[in-house]
């Protein structure tokens, strides 16, 4: 928390700008509010004054053990002690630096102080005086500055006393002291002294007694605080209704007034006292403070002093002053009490003290505003009673009781039933998670939209899961592999070696080959068929054979033939074919057959071959296509009636039937491998193409219906081998998963 | 400037070919075939790029020694010597021998690979964990049959059942798919056309 230097307001930690008047925070440092010394920022009080600086934390829940030890520091001495810790205490070394102050300047501005009265700023009161102090931290801390301001204001317009005054709890610690060091005590009146303070009294009378035979010269220090075994019975003793005698220390504790804030000398500048209203911001709890001693104090009557503590003011006053007397003196008028309580300083110390300025602020825009409440002489203790804030910190067994945390209590072993045990699995175990989820607003839609993701996250796979991959099951293993292959490769070419002439004698034609046939059969003499190697080596074992057969029977049905190639290898291969089949015979390049060689493009190509043949004007050969007797009537596709594409890819037989026929009737043919045979079936089905080969098998039954069989029906046993032999291994793949299979379940 | 010119270009081209379909007017059919022998001319010029291309990647992996470089050192060989015996034409003699006897032999070995492959292949693929690898496997084992000629030894009807598979299922799948083909070429043509793609800016 930063207090602002210039109003005073409590900002966050790490603010640079008060919330209420923009001043700009120093950072660096927290300024006390009552000496306006600068702290670090996380001190916990002023490293002058010991103001405090961070207000209590009301709401904070402490362990047991912490909760206890912080409750018995909030509170007042007098409210946790029990009867017979009432004794002084002197357990804290600290001296009372404000106290003594306090005191220095009473002394220096009128009357010197008694010397009893100096001995007692020692260490008998140093415990007394931080009780109020940590009393006061409870307090809401803008009350608790203005408490601390107010009486100092008030004593800046008002005469000093002549004596430095002690407010009345500091004077009861006092006479504690002094009995505590074997004053007697006035025998003639005990029977003015409640049970429980005559109990109190014999009790530190003894306890008193017993130090001081066993330790004569012991400090006070060394008196044990243990409880002794009549406390309980003392505690209960009290009826209900009745306070008890803590309790009632503690509501004397809280009616006590507040003790003087200090002020250090070194303040910067002096008070103007007659800036102040006083009166009206006195707050209530304070006016409550006020009331309680008045209230008391003005049971002035002889009877009413009870007699220990005429005993704690004789040291004072001396053994033979009278018990008038010291009544008198302990008992002033209300108005006295008054003027002694709002005493705090006098003037030279209210000039040097410096009062922050957002107090004399606050003190002039709050005029008048509350009316001082009546002060009633007859308001007795009972009515003075313990603020409620101070109520709620007392102990009770029910807070006590109420554990911060549930232990485990351990269920078994050689430490069953002890609780605390901290569980093995939390050291190993995954953090915990939070135990729900923050609440989220959603809209509608978003909603719905989130139902739909989480149904179908939700959902399972419809049917079974895919199977998944299993090396050793599904891939063979090396020997299985190489078996394999040794099989395929004895399959192809022990037919081709041997021959395998069985397998020709059941070739039968199918109907599109027989449509191919028909086909060129229909074609008359001397007409010329474009052949169109658009295929490469890759497919040539297939395809060779088929552009085999088509040639044998378009030389043999007196047609002429040319060749050209969509892809870059097939002129050789043309030429290759052209070269096997004219071996022998009479056909003669130029006349039976032209290769015009590669035309790039592919499908821009066939277009422009429509209306001219390749723009070069050369064959394969290089030579004029003029040379070529065979051309001089055909100068395009034009002059084409049936055009068989030799195909391995399908976009050939595509590219010609999209570019070719939608221009001239022609008529086209196919003799594709078997992987591109079904590709180009819909072209079959829908008259686009009006033949077709597939494959070896195509060639064979091409060979077959033009009677003329050759590599083809004698390849043909070897692929039949090659095609029997993966049925085999089909089947042995499936017999062996299912073997597997069932070796698994087992 | 040069975008708006290119695209004037582009769509004067394509309008022209596709009118040159749909119209018998001899100007019309000359601009066409005029444009499509020009198309014939720029893919020979690609070849003639294709192939400085392809020599200037692998001169480069020379001269960094990347790995597998000596690999384009056996390319730039090869096509030296190619182009060196194809000084007297395609159809030329030693030409013709490297084809057929290096250029066919080595494609065809490759090729033939692919046996063995399917060999292994099928032993792990064609197994019957369900009803449409079932089906799967039914549909091979009948095509396979079917080829072979014995087949209708064993039942006349495999040869039948061998056309029909081809013919219904194999033809009806592959139909869909040369719609889409159509399909998509048309609406890549009409979005060449209306300048909605311009590969020829990039």
């Amino acid at each position: 928390m930063i207090y602002c230097p210039e109003c005073g307001t409590a900002n966050p930690d790490g603010s640079n700008f008060c919330n209420h008047c923009g001043q700009r925070l120093q950072s660096v440092v927290v300024r006390c509010p009552m000496c306006s010394t600068p702290n670090p920022i996380g001190t916990e009080t002023c490293l002058q004054c010991g103001a405090r600086l961070k207000p209590l934390d009301l709401t904070a829940q402490p362990t047991q053990g912490a909760k206890d030890e912080s409750e018995s520091e909030r509170l007042p001495a007098e409210v946790q002690a029990t009867p017979e810790e009432m004794t002084p205490a002197v357990e804290t070394p600290e001296p009372s630096d404000w106290l003594a102050r306090l005191r220095s300047i009473a002394a220096a501005g009128h009357e010197p102080a008694e010397p009893g009265m100096a001995q007692e700023t020692g260490a008998g009161t140093t415990s007394q005086e931080e009780s109020p102090s940590q009393a006061r931290e409870l307090r809401p801390i803008a009350e608790r500055e203005e408490a601390e301001a107010i009486p100092a204001l008030q004593a800046a317009d008002e005469v000093p006393p002549k004596e430095a005054p002690l407010p009345a709890w500091l004077r009861e610690i006092v006479g504690k002291e002094a009995q505590a060091e074997g004053m007697s005590t006035p025998s003639d009146a005990e029977a003015q002294v409640p049970p429980w303070l005559r109990r109190i009294v014999e009790g530190e009378k003894a306890e008193s007694d017993t130090i001081s035979r066993e330790h004569p010269t012991a400090p006070e220090a060394a008196i044990p605080a243990e409880p002794r075994p009549e406390e309980p019975e003392a505690a209960t003793a009290f009826p209900e209704g009745e306070l008890a005698p803590a309790e009632e220390v503690a509501a004397e504790a809280a009616t006590a007034p507040e003790p003087q804030p200090e002020i250090p000398p070194e303040a910067e500048k002096p008070l103007a006292a007659q800036d102040f209203i006083l009166e009206p911001a006195v707050p209530d709890w304070l006016r409550e403070a006020a009331e309680a001693p008045a209230a008391r104090e003005s049971v002035s009557d002889e009877e009413e002093i009870p007699d220990w503590l005429r005993t704690m003011i004789t040291p004072e006053k001396g053994a033979e002053a009278s018990l008038e007397e010291l009544a008198a003196e302990l008992a002033p008028s209300v108005e006295e009490r008054e003027t002694e309580e709002e005493i705090s300083l006098p003037e030279e110390a209210v000039a040097e003290a410096t009062v922050p300025k957002r107090l004399s602020e606050r003190t002039r825009e709050e005029p008048a505003a509350v009316a001082e409440p009546p002060v009633t002489a007859g308001a007795d203790l009972a009515q003075g009673e313990i603020p409620k804030w101070v109520e709620e910190l007392r102990p009770t067994p029910e807070r006590k009781a109420a554990p911060s945390e549930e232990k485990p209590v351990e269920g078994r072993g050689i430490l069953s039933g002890v609780k605390g045990i901290l569980p093995i699995e939390m050291l190993w175990a995954l953090p915990k998670r939070a135990e729900a989820m923050p609440e989220i607003s959603l809209m509608p839609q978003d909603a719905s939209a989130g139902d739909i993701v989480a149904d179908l996250l939700a959902a399972q796979p419809e049917g079974r899961a895919l199977p998944s991959y299993q090396p050793g099951a599904a891939m063979p293993g090396p020997w299985v592999r190489r078996l394999l292959y040794l099989l395929l490769a004895l399959a192809i070419i022990v037919p081709l070696l041997f021959g395998a002439d069985w397998f020709s004698q059941t070739i039968a034609v199918s109907d599109t080959t027989w449509s191919m046939y028909d086909t060129i059969n229909k074609l008359p003499p001397g007409s010329t068929v474009l052949l169109s190697f658009d295929y490469d080596p890759v497919t040539a074992a297939e395809l060779d054979l088929q552009a085999g057969a088509i040639l044998r029977h378009l030389l043999q049905r007196d047609l002429r033939v040319v060749a050209l190639s969509l892809v870059p290898q097939g002129p050789a291969l043309a030429q290759a074919v052209w070269s096997k089949v004219a071996t022998g015979s009479d056909y003669i390049y130029g006349e039976d057959f032209a290769n015009l060689g590669y035309v790039p493009g592919e499908q821009t190509a066939l277009r422009s071959l429509v209306s001219a043949f390749p723009p070069s004007g050369n064959d394969f050969f290089q030579a004029p296509l003029s040379s070529l007797p065979m051309l001089s009537g055909v100068k395009g596709l034009r002059d084409i009636p049936l055009v068989i594409v030799l195909a391995g890819d399908q976009r050939f037989v595509r590219a010609w039937l999209e570019q070719v026929p939608s221009q001239i009737p022609v008529k086209v043919a196919a003799a594709v491998s078997g992987v591109v045979g079904p590709a180009v079936s819909p072209y079959l089905q829908s008259g686009q193409l009006v033949g077709r080969l597939v494959g070896l098998v195509g060639a064979a039954e091409y060979e077959i219906a033009i009677n003329q069989p050759s590599t083809a029906v004698a390849s043909l046993g070897a692929q039949s081998a090659g095609h029997i032999l993966v049925i085999v291994v089909i089947l042995l793949g499936n017999v062996a998963a299912l073997f597997t299979a069932a070796k698994r379940r087992k | 400037m040069k975008r708006i010119l290119l695209s004037v270009i582009a769509l004067a081209t394509a309008a022209i070919v596709l009118i040159d379909f749909f119209v018998d007017s001899p100007i019309v059919n000359q601009a066409g075939a005029l444009l499509t022998e020009g198309a014939v001319v720029l893919a020979a010029f690609a070849m003639i790029l294709g192939l400085l291309n392809l020599l200037a990647v692998h001169l480069a992996r020379m001269r960094t020694k990347e790995p597998g470089w000596p690999y384009s050192v056996v390319l730039i060989v090869t096509v030296v010597v190619m182009l060196a015996l194809g000084l007297g034409g395609p159809g030329s003699a030693p030409v013709t021998w490297a084809f057929r006897y290096v250029y066919s032999p080595l494609q065809a070995t490759m090729f033939s690979l692919l046996a063995f492959f399917i060999i292994t292949a099928v032993y792990r693929a064609f197994r019957v964990k369900s009803w449409e690898t079932a089906l799967f496997v039914a549909a091979g084992l009948i095509v396979l049959i079917g080829q072979i000629p014995l087949a209708e030894k064993l039942w006349q009807q495999f040869p039948v059942l061998k056309d029909w598979v081809l013919a219904v299922p194999a033809t009806a799948g592959m139909r869909g798919i040369l719609l889409g083909v159509a399909l998509g070429t048309i609406l890549a043509g009409l979005r060449v056309l209306l300048l909605m793609d311009r590969p020829y800016l990039e």
